[in-house]
């Protein structure tokens, strides 16, 4: 009976968090929204915004292309491998760069572009990388080195378990696109949407790599700029809400293109495969070899850069990181707590959304309601988030005593959740799916209904899917900037380091800016490693 | 059962949380006595040890929030915004002027005149008290000089839109920071049909927006342009970086004027007490530390190398603001919302 009560608990903790987060968020975007633009705001996109739109849209797509053809190869290594340690290590590498915080990879880029010599500034400046306007190009590619993991985890995954054995029996009569485009691809269709919709909405929506590579002419740098025009109006939430309302129906309709293949995906973080008919398409340890050799690159490139860097540095890496910890350790140490609270209260989360046909209505509602928040709360953009909490939880609080909003970073926290908590609630989901419904029949027989069965059938099932997210939710919550500066706590020991690290890389101070640069790559490692290991481990029969 | 379990368990959360946001009936801690909340655009490399400083002679715990660079000042004033019903910041440090003019309009910051003022100008304080100017940073274009002479590069702003400089610079984008400022300083001496000939000329001349002042300055130092728009401090940490890079100072002269220098464009650093704060005490007496000559000094033996407004303490650091305008801030800051509108349809639209 604890576990029931410490599931119970679990799931009520979960909903008052999502409630005070997203809830938050959404209920005052709502209040806000609802009057329409304000008096003199146009609905309909001015030709600026429109031709930033379209220029949106194409470094996105750009960048999901790029992604995929860094993808391709190293999943279909990693779909040819039996689960064991080459597994692992390939799975460590393709992970890491998407938990790595998006404006390393853009100031590792930066610092190659504008290097005074060596081969690698030489071979960017030949291929036209620095003309004047290449920025949206240039933004692409570092979008695609952040986002690439996506299609090769999703692909691996839908074409281990959809489309491996139809098309190694098409490789029999065909050629290897023959056979994928004929008998792989229509299994795994539905897959691939859903990885080309999420790279392409992180893309389009991301407001770090863009405005270090010098792009301004894309929404995320216009978000910033109407941002400001809005901090003056009497509803600065309404007012963002109807600036941004093209960008956000395109991310809803990607998501709903999306639905299907996640549906698909509910077998995540399984070793189950397709049977095994005594053919392969390559992957020995050759390939295995490359296809490390090409990710540990692509996933240590910054790595690279920065230690490279150190080379020709004004003051030796000693000083500088002796420098950098005295100025930002108080914030790296906030940033880590705040990230495993927020990774924990997305566990919660997730386990608040998880629903039983056999629960009571009100739980069944909130389950519900909490999940309808969460993904509709994922979608705004940081500055509506950052916003909608600052000004709820300042009203709320006391600034003359100590208040959950200056002296804990709880709206810190909050924030956090309403941006990255879909990314466990989302996995809970898929994964409560995949308990087979036998077993749930079973325990009903026994006696076992509603919570109990939840706690005692279905956790044991899920519970390690729900930590991988979590950990990847906790990493992915050190990088946050934009709602970050709206929120962090002025009466906690720290704020957060990833918007100290911005204003570094954009301020041009190389060497401490480096050695933060390559600080913020232990979360990313920690997560990387830590999430195959948790996930490979198999579920209880 | 399940029910009741349920309910204990929500009211249980509840408290908690209610417990969190209570308004303490208490007496304040000492750390709510005895403290104060700056929030700062000032680079935190330049402005930490200034409030580490006042924090250890002063015994006032100093919480401060910085901004990040990518937006330059907003986040914070979006933030300020914000928490206007319930303000929890009690000093405003920016590291430009205009946007504070228009925090002051808004009615977030309020009026003090700190004694601590008496030799600054009267150019660089509000008469009401809302705002006080320190430390100095020029508009420059910034060039290297290996590859560029210094008389092939425009003297004044208005000579950017000469055909001859085509392709040839970048300026950062003027939805942010000091180029904003710059371009409402422009709009308020040229007028609106000289700045809108002004942007519709740039974009004939190709001219690119860099992400930030930093940005303005890196791609001349590296071969990728030739010139840029550029704050002094931007191109001192460059030069301290071994980069080779230089700075001339263009006069503010409209098209069409003769050959009378306007002069340069200096844009000071700014304080304002936060109207509402919690500790406003405690509030003035960082305010005063802020804006003393000691913090002027520092700010100017700093990598940024602000130029002290105080013509005293100027000559006695012999400190130049070369080729210094006389430019009335205010002014120009009444212009923001205009010069923003033309900067979206003429130069961006």
């Amino acid at each position: 009976m604890k576990q029931v009560a410490a599931f119970q608990i679990a799931r009520v903790i979960g909903w008052v968090a999502i409630a005070t987060s997203a809830g938050v968020v959404l209920t005052a975007t709502f209040i806000e929204s609802i009057p329409g633009p304000l008096p003199d705001q146009s609905i309909w996109p001015t030709p600026r915004l429109w031709s930033y739109f379209r220029t949106t849209l194409w470094m996105a797509a750009l960048a999901t292309i790029i992604a995929f053809a860094i993808a391709t190869p190293l999943m279909i290594v990693l779909a040819n491998l039996r689960p064991g340690l080459k597994r692992r290590i390939l799975l460590i590498l393709i992970i890491l760069p998407l938990v790595t915080m998006p404006s390393i990879h853009a100031y590792a880029w930066l610092l190659l572009a504008t290097r005074k010599d060596g081969f690698a500034a030489a071979f960017l400046n030949a291929i036209g990388w620095n003309t004047p306007g290449a920025q949206p190009f240039q933004s692409a590619v570092v979008l695609a080195a952040w986002l690439w993991p996506i299609p090769a985890l999703v692909l691996s995954v839908a074409f281990r378990q959809m489309g491996r054995q139809g098309y190694l029996l098409a490789r029999l009569d065909a050629g290897g696109l023959t056979a994928f485009l004929r008998d792989a691809h229509p299994l795994m269709r539905a897959s691939l949407i859903a990885a080309a919709s999420a790279t392409f909405i992180l893309a389009c929506t991301d407001a770090t790599i863009p405005p270090l590579m010098g792009v301004t002419e894309v929404w995320s740098v216009e978000m910033l700029a109407a941002a400001a025009v809005a901090s003056s109006r009497v509803r600065p939430i309404g007012y963002l809400f109807w600036q941004s309302w093209p960008m956000l129906l395109l991310i809803a309709a990607l998501a709903l293109a999306a639905i299907p293949g996640i549906r698909r995906m509910t077998r995540w973080g399984e070793e189950l495969e397709s049977p095994d008919i005594g053919l392969s398409i390559g992957g020995g340890g050759g390939s295995w070899l490359l296809a490390c050799v090409l990710a540990v690159v692509i996933a240590l490139y910054p790595l690279m850069v920065f230690a490279t860097e150190f080379t020709g540095a004004r003051v030796d890496a000693a000083t500088a990181m002796q420098t950098a910890l005295k100025t930002f350790g108080k914030h790296g140490a906030a940033t880590f707590i705040v990230a495993i609270i927020t990774g924990l209260c997305a566990m919660a989360g997730g386990l608040s959304v998880i629903d039983d046909h056999d629960n009571h209505l009100v739980v069944r509602a909130l389950s519900k309601i909490a999940f309808v928040t969460v993904l509709i709360t994922a979608i705004l953009p940081p500055e509506i988030i950052g916003t909608a909490l600052a000004s709820t939880f300042a009203r709320i609080s006391d600034p003359a005593h100590w208040n959950i909003y200056d002296s804990t970073p709880w709206a810190w926290i909050a924030a956090m959740l309403s941006r990255f908590a879909v990314v466990t609630v989302v996995v809970t989901v898929l994964a409560n799916r995949r308990v087979p419904d036998s077993l749930l029949a079973q325990a009903q027989l026994e006696g076992a209904r509603g919570t109990a069965r939840s706690a005692l059938v279905r956790l044991p099932f899920i519970w390690r899917s729900i930590a991988v997210a979590a950990i990847l939710t906790a990493c992915i919550a050190t990088s946050e900037i934009g709602a970050s500066v709206l929120t962090q706590p002025v009466r906690f020991f720290g704020g957060s380091l990833a918007v100290q690290v911005d204003m570094q890389m954009h301020y041009g101070r190389q060497d401490e800016t480096t050695f933060l640069a390559a600080i913020m790559l232990v979360p990313a490692l920690l997560a990387a490693l830590s999430a195959p290991a948790l996930a490979r481990r198999r579920t209880p029969a | 059962m399940l029910i009741e379990k349920l309910r204990f368990s929500l009211a249980t959360v509840a408290l908690a949380f209610m417990l969190g946001c209570r308004e303490s009936t208490e007496s304040p801690g000492p750390d709510f006595k005895n403290s104060v909340v700056i929030y700062c655009s000032v680079d935190v490399a330049f402005a930490e040890p200034i409030l580490d400083e006042f924090q250890r002679r002063t015994g006032i715990t100093v919480h401060h929030i910085f901004d990040t660079e990518a937006g330059k000042t907003t986040g914070l004033v979006n933030r300020l915004s914000a928490e206007k019903a319930r303000p929890r910041a009690d000093v405003w440090w920016s590291s430009e002027i205009f946007g504070t003019i228009q925090l002051a309009e808004r009615g977030i910051l309020a009026p003090y005149k700190s004694p601590v003022a008496s030799d600054i100008p009267d150019a660089y304080r509000d008469p009401a008290g809302h705002w006080t100017a320190i430390g100095l940073r020029g508009r420059v274009i910034a060039y290297d000089p290996k590859r560029t002479k210094e008389e092939d590069l425009p003297k004044r702003w208005c000579d950017l839109t000469n055909p001859k400089y085509k392709g040839r610079f970048q300026i950062a984008d003027p939805r942010f920071g000091t180029t904003r400022g710059h371009m409402a300083v422009l709009l308020s001496r040229w007028g609106q049909p000289a700045m809108e000939g002004f942007y519709e000329a740039l974009r004939a001349n190709d001219c690119q927006l860099a992400a930030g002042n930093a940005k303005a300055v890196l791609r001349p130092t590296r071969g990728l342009t030739e010139f840029g728009a550029t704050d002094t401090d931007d191109v001192i940490v460059a030069q301290a970086r071994g980069d080779s890079v230089e700075m001339i100072y263009p006069d503010l002269d409209a098209p069409g004027d003769g050959p009378t220098r306007k002069g340069t464009l200096w844009i000071p650093c700014s304080v304002g007490l936060v109207a509402g704060g919690p500790n406003t005490e405690a509030g003035k007496q960082l305010f005063d530390y802020l804006i003393s000559k000691e913090v002027e000094a520092l700010l100017f033996e700093s990598e940024s190398r602000n130029v002290p407004v105080r013509p005293a303490l100027r000559k006695k650091l012999r400190a130049r603001a070369t080729n210094e305008a006389v430019v009335d801030y205010a002014e120009a800051a009444e212009m923001l919302p205009l010069s923003d509108q033309l900067v979206r349809e003429k130069l961006l639209e």
